[in-house]
């Protein structure tokens, strides 16, 4: 078996291990065997189980385990391949402003759902508005330039911008909602559900599957665009494809979690030197790293300053930043995707 | 003599690459104008000419790269722009002049894109990709770097790679900027007898080369540009006279019988230290 694969298959067996863990963290103290004695009850086997222990694990902790590991995945898979279309390891759907744009389109989502809208209703309407600005968002910048380093300050400037409206419209539309959208901008799983899940996870699958399709094509793109289209790729149409489902991807995590930074940016970069620069193995890698990471970020959320809830995008910041600044002072560091 | 097309030009029966006319103009000044070049199967073309002389923009007009200001170029009698970019892929292979190949893919893994092009391909198969990559290997002398990660090897080694990843492209049409580049002696040799027996196996290449006895020992024909027009085409012997190169080169240039093969040897001549420089 190639190295790369069992790096994989490593990077799976910890993402479950973290996913099983992430399980027993939280308000309610619950032990592994009462998780064991849940989980054997609901296979079948009749066990004492504390009726309780099962609405606090199956109701409320593993759709949130899910949909972090979800988004996780999502951030992580579309920061490699930004990454890989931008020739850039600093593009990152935070940076470049599509993850605050696809807010902005989540928050208008969440103002035009009618008051009589039904559970259902509200998640579709507001995963329709956030990916569809995500992606509007995400085409645009693909048109501006193909210069990476002028994208990433395009992007920074564009995502400042949008991370300002993002709060001034919040504070200015209902003074007394701003604790509880606060998350948009902080990013956050409080609002975890099955219902939100079922909406959210196919579509992040769907993109993500898109992305992986277009592997070998991001691997062509790393000789250059002029190489590129030499050996077939029709570059802009190319580029499209990328951002497009990386739009969608991120509209759906966005929806869902909120603006969750540095998780794309972060998970790429570890992994790379591990797995090398081809896209096959990478986006799979960049997707578990960053559910992994997403997993304890929102782990160390919920218990560090237990009873109260730290928004996890504000944790991700805290670790992200210093990693961040890590890789941008290590030696090996050459200012593109090699 | 002005043409690479009509008369003793063209030799080619069965016309592959075509160029007529062609003009590239940018912000009023012509890069290249109204050049006639046809290649047939078999043929390797020089492209030679000094620095600015509009050879690699003639070059990129042959790929489709750039669009022709004026003329028309044409692969198989169809215009060049009408082909699509993955069907141009199956066509024409380029190697350009600076390949970005600082990547940390192996040298195996670059070679591998040269077979992009044939994924979606019905008389493709992974036997097929894995023995035209082994093939590309062997021919530029790089199957024991194949392992090795692309951005620690030389230039010379590097331009090989790129060679090879050109190679395993597999099209009748080869379009190369200066392919000895960075390359020792012996390679720059190699890379000619490959590009020489490319032509020969399977169609025709196109290559602009400085050095002018490289060219004229490989070239079925020579088209001499300068400042982006046609100064000369035809065969080595024909193209490469001392006054032909002394004028376009302005530098002083001898051409002799080759004393160990047919064909002329150039030579330059040093110039003489005139008495302000002393």
């Amino acid at each position: 078996m190639s190295r790369n694969r069992l790096i994989l298959i490593g990077l799976a067996f910890l993402l479950i291990v973290v996913g099983v863990g992430s399980l027993l963290v939280g308000a309610a103290s619950l032990g592994p065997s009462q998780i064991l004695r849940v989980g054997l009850d609901r296979l079948g086997f009749t066990t004492d189980v504390e009726p309780q222990a099962d609405s606090v694990l199956v109701g409320i902790r593993l759709p949130r385990t899910l949909a972090t590991a979800f988004v996780g995945y999502g951030l992580g898979v579309v920061g490699a391949s930004l990454q890989g279309v931008f020739r850039n390891p600093l593009a990152d759907s935070h940076l470049l402003g599509i993850s605050p744009a696809a807010g902005l389109g989540a928050l208008v989502g969440y103002a035009l759902t009618p008051s009589g809208a039904t559970s259902w209703q509200t998640p579709v309407i507001i995963v329709i508005c956030s990916a569809l600005s995500g992606t509007a968002f995400s085409l645009y910048l693909g048109r501006l330039t193909s210069d990476a380093g002028r994208l990433s300050l395009i992007g920074a400037a564009l995502s400042f911008g949008a991370t300002a409206w993002l709060g001034a419209i919040v504070l200015v539309w209902d003074n007394s909602r701003v604790p509880t959208l606060l998350f948009w901008i902080f990013g956050g799983l409080t609002g975890a559900t099955w219902r939100s899940l079922y909406v959210v996870a196919p579509v992040i699958v769907l993109a993500v599957f898109a992305q992986q399709r277009t592997a070998r094509t991001l691997d062509i793109l790393a000789l250059g665009e002029v190489e590129a289209r030499h050996l077939g790729v029709p570059v802009e149409a190319a580029r499209r494809r990328v951002l497009g489902a990386a739009g969608v991807a991120i509209g759906a995590a966005v929806a869902m979690a909120g603006v969750v930074g540095f998780i794309g940016l972060v998970a790429p970069n570890l992994v790379r030197r591990a797995l090398g620069p081809a896209h096959q193995d990478l986006l799979i890698g960049s997707g578990l790293v960053g559910a992994v990471l997403l997993l304890v970020a929102d782990s160390a959320a919920r218990t560090v300053a237990n009873p109260t809830e730290i928004p996890v995008g504000l944790l991700t910041g805290m670790i992200g930043a210093p990693i961040m600044a890590w890789i941008l002072i290590r030696p090996g560091f050459h200012g593109r995707v090699r | 003599m002005g043409a690479c097309d009509e008369g003793a030009c063209d030799e080619a029966a069965e016309m592959s690459l075509r160029a007529k006319q062609v003009s590239y103009r940018i912000d009023d000044t012509d890069l290249v104008s109204g050049i006639d070049l046809t290649v047939g199967e078999g043929q390797l073309v020089a492209v030679l000419g000094p620095n600015g002389a509009g050879k690699s923009t003639l070059l990129q007009l042959l790929a489709g790269d750039l669009k022709p200001t004026r003329g028309s170029v044409q692969l198989d009698g169809v215009d060049i722009g009408q082909i699509s970019t993955q069907d141009l892929a199956l066509q024409r292979a380029f190697l350009s002049q600076n390949p970005r190949l600082d990547l940390d893919f192996t040298v195996q893994a670059i070679v591998e894109m040269g077979r992009y092009p044939h994924r979606a391909q019905t008389d493709n198969s992974p036997a097929i990709d894995r023995e035209a990559v082994a093939d590309a290997l062997t021919r530029v002398e790089i199957t024991h770097l194949a392992d090795r990660v692309v951005g620690s090897l030389s230039g010379g080694e590097r331009q090989r790679v790129s060679l090879a990843r050109i190679i395993a492209q597999r099209t009748p049409l080869l379009l190369m900027d200066e392919p000895t580049t960075f390359t020792d002696v012996a390679h720059q040799e190699l890379i000619m007898i490959e590009a020489r027996r490319i032509a020969a196996e399977r169609g025709s290449v196109v290559a602009i080369i400085h050095d002018l006895n490289l060219a004229a020992a490989y070239a079925d024909r020579i088209l001499l540009l300068s400042k982006g027009q046609t100064v000369a085409c035809g065969q080595p012997a024909e193209v490469l006279t001392s006054e032909t190169l002394t004028d376009t080169y302005q530098l002083s240039m001898q051409v002799v019988e080759h004393p160990f093969r047919d064909g002329p040897l150039v030579l330059t001549v040093p110039q003489e230290i005139t008495t302000e420089t002393r």
